[in-house]
């Protein structure tokens, strides 16, 4: 058992540290305390950089011309990435390059060719569509949007809710039903882009971070048959591995606002003088920096051995799960604390921690909520699947 | 052209001043707990200095030396990973407690050693102690010409063009190699390293010398050899007072302020 990061993974995280203290955390002093863009020159001028030191998307594999970047490293950035104001939804405002919908690494030659080069180059952006208003946790069950053949296209209507950044893709992944017999094995995944007649973005949906999601329907919104990505009713089967591996940086992104968010509280702390004496010196403060350090330590260690297991080839999903629960749940935790610590400063946008602290809360929802997490963990120690 | 960069590690600057702390009665700073040491930043600017002139001169090569624990081969792999190609760690138990002027004996006796430098960078000054003598003391010891606290540096022909920042404005300074330089924060910024040059660093192998392979005798390095004695080391006391000024109208409130602050010889 080794506990030690690699020299390089120590390089890399420096690296990482440094741009985000040195070229981020300036930027974002004088953006607006919700601001979710850097202005255009600036974003272009610290792409350049990114792309230079070779850390432009990261997690793109090797044969599809990124750096491959190893999961155990990705999640130690992630750490990193997400300690400024903005981190935790946009991690250094996207310099490091976004990720397209993991399923997307299916595609034929000539999706590749007309999706996800251009995704990657930075020319087209995409959205991930499988949340209807019938419900996200179990979306096997819950979709109803409906997909119906017809010659060489398909025909599809229905809906979907809390669509990311559909109003501003060029095309997503969107899951259908294809076979309403089949449950599981009836939905299919397309590729469908958004000036497809039939497609509408319907609402912008405002939630509790300043960045709006969408509700999008669909009527009579034909989609070519070879759109479609991996097999007809093997939507679900698309990047299972990818899907569960994704959650580990997802993770430990809420480990990277709840660091940098106790780092800020322990030096308070120290510093802010009540009834005589800092508040360091209390006990009720004492024990909430104590199960600060426990909840950030126990989610990166989970993060980094789900992450670990998953880069030796060994399973990894209970593992992957107990990670995004602790992870997003002790941060919401560590974050409130410091809140606390804070006193009124802690409520101000003069810090980050309130929007830490609206933003963290939708982490236990988004990627599977914690009691979807938990059943996931369940069906592994009982070998049933149970719930589902 | 062989280009040797001098880097020292450091505690992290950026070290909350809440968690810096002192043994008063050892008379040394005690390492910040979970906070890793840094490369002093003004090294890194002498590592980009060396960098941008091997990349002019073309066909060169530079060698890292790092005096200190252990610990200071990372500071040397950050500089392999900004593109230099050799690491070499003067660690020896004898080196440590020293002065600028036993720092200096070693990384001169380790540039004597490797024979073939054009020219040492080094920084104006370790971000720690900020002596800012080392790099002196090297020329003085190589019998080399200096030119410090450069804010560019050309090779022009087999001479250095360095241009200095001097107090009041700046002046470019002409010396023959081999020569030292130290370079100040107004070079400009470092270079990030590249993922494939990290990856590199990573793999390379860092050589260590000790007092013995460097011909030192252990009396004249270190504390042993240190002509500097540290009296006390200690953190200032902050004391802040609040003085409210009494007057019935803002000019009188305003006289009172005048005087105190005449009184505290502010004024
Ligand atoms: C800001 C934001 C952005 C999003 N972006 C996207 C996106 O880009 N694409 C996309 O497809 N989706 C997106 N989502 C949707 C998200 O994935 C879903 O909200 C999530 O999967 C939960 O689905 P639901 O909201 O329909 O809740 P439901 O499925 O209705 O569940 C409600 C709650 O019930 C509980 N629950 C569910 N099942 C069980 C059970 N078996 N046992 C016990 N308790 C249970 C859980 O606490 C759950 O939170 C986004 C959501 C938000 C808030």
């Amino acid at each position: 058992m080794d506990f030690q990061l690699s020299e390089e993974q120590q390089l890399i995280i420096q690296t990482v540290r440094r741009f985000i203290r040195d070229e981020i955390r300036p930027l974002e002093a004088d953006l607006d305390p919700d601001a979710y863009e850097l202005p255009e020159a600036e974003y272009e001028r610290l792409v350049a950089m990114t792309r230079e030191m070779g850390l432009y998307q990261m997690e793109v594999p090797v044969e599809f011309g990124g750096p491959g970047v190893d999961i155990v490293t990705r999640t130690l950035v992630a750490e990193e990435l997400s300690q400024h104001r903005a981190g935790l939804y946009d991690a250094a405002y996207g310099v490091f390059g976004d990720s397209p919908p993991a399923q997307l690494y299916a595609c034929t030659p000539a999706q590749r060719e007309k999706y996800l080069d251009p995704f990657l180059r930075g020319e087209r952006h995409a959205f991930f569509g499988l949340s209807e208003p019938s419900g996200g946790s179990d979306p096997a069950r819950a979709i109803q949007t409906r997909g119906v053949r017809d010659g060489d296209d398909w025909v599809i209507n229905g809906g979907k809710l809390w669509t990311s950044h559909a109003d501003t893709s060029d095309f997503g992944v969107l899951y259908v039903r294809t076979d309403p017999t089949k449950g599981r094995q009836g939905i299919t995944a397309f590729i469908v882009d958004t000036d497809t007649p039939g497609f509408q973005v319907a609402r912008l949906v405002q939630v509790l971070r300043a960045h709006y999601t969408t509700e999008l329907t669909f009527t009579d919104m034909r989609v070519p048959h070879e759109n479609i990505l991996g097999e007809e009713g093997g939507g679900f089967a698309l990047a299972n591995d990818q899907l569960a591996r994704n959650r580990i940086p997802y993770a430990a992104a809420c480990t990277g606002i709840a660091v940098w968010s106790n780092e800020l509280a322990v030096d308070w702390a120290k510093q802010r003088v009540t009834f005589g004496e800092p508040l360091a010196n209390r006990q009720a403060i004492q024990w909430m920096l104590v199960d600060n350090e426990i909840d950030i330590r126990s989610g990166r260690w989970a993060a980094l051995q789900a992450a670990d297991l998953s880069q030796r080839g060994e399973p990894f999903r209970f593992e992957s799960s107990m990670a995004k629960l602790l992870c997003t749940e002790g941060a919401g935790r560590v974050i409130d604390r410091c809140m606390q610590i804070f006193g009124g400063l802690g409520m101000s946008k003069d810090l980050p921690l309130e929007r830490f602290y609206r933003e963290v809360r939708i982490r236990r929802i988004g990627e599977g909520p914690s009691e979807v997490q938990r059943i996931v963990m369940a069906r592994d120690i009982l070998n049933v699947r149970s719930g589902s | 052209m062989h280009f040797v960069v001098c880097a020292k590690q450091i505690p992290d600057p950026e070290t909350p001043p809440s968690a810096f702390k002192i043994d008063p009665q050892k008379n040394e700073v005690i390492p910040a707990q979970g906070i890793a040491p840094v490369l002093s930043q003004f090294d890194s600017i002498a590592a980009e200095a060396a960098l941008r002139l091997k990349e002019a001169a073309g066909d060169s090569k530079i060698t890292v030396i790092s005096m200190g624990a252990e610990s200071a081969q990372a500071a040397i792999k950050q500089v392999l990973a900004m593109g230099a190609d050799e690491g070499l760690l003067l660690n020896d138990p004898a080196f440590t407690k020293g002065d600028p002027h036993t720092t200096a004996k070693v990384l001169t006796a380790a540039v004597q050693k490797l024979g073939d430098v054009d020219a040492v960078f080094c920084g104006r000054q370790a971000a720690d102690w900020d002596w800012g003598q080392t790099g002196l003391l090297m020329a003085e010891g190589l019998g080399w010409p200096s030119a410090i606290i450069a804010k560019g540096v050309a090779l022009d022909g087999q001479q250095l063009s360095v241009e200095r920042v001097l107090e009041d404005g700046y002046e470019t300074a002409q010396a023959p190699l081999p020569a030292v330089v130290t370079v100040s924060n107004e070079f400009g910024e470092p270079r990030y390293p590249k993922l494939q040059q990290i990856m590199q660093a990573a793999r390379k192998t860092v050589t260590t010398w000790t007092a013995a392979d460097l011909g030192l005798d252990a009396a004249e390095v270190g504390e042993a050899g240190s002509r500097l004695r540290l009296e006390k080391l200690f953190i200032p006391e902050k004391e802040g007072k609040v003085e409210l000024m009494e007057g019935d109208t803002a000019t009188e409130k305003a006289q009172a302020l005048v005087k105190a602050l005449q009184g505290a010889k502010v004024l």
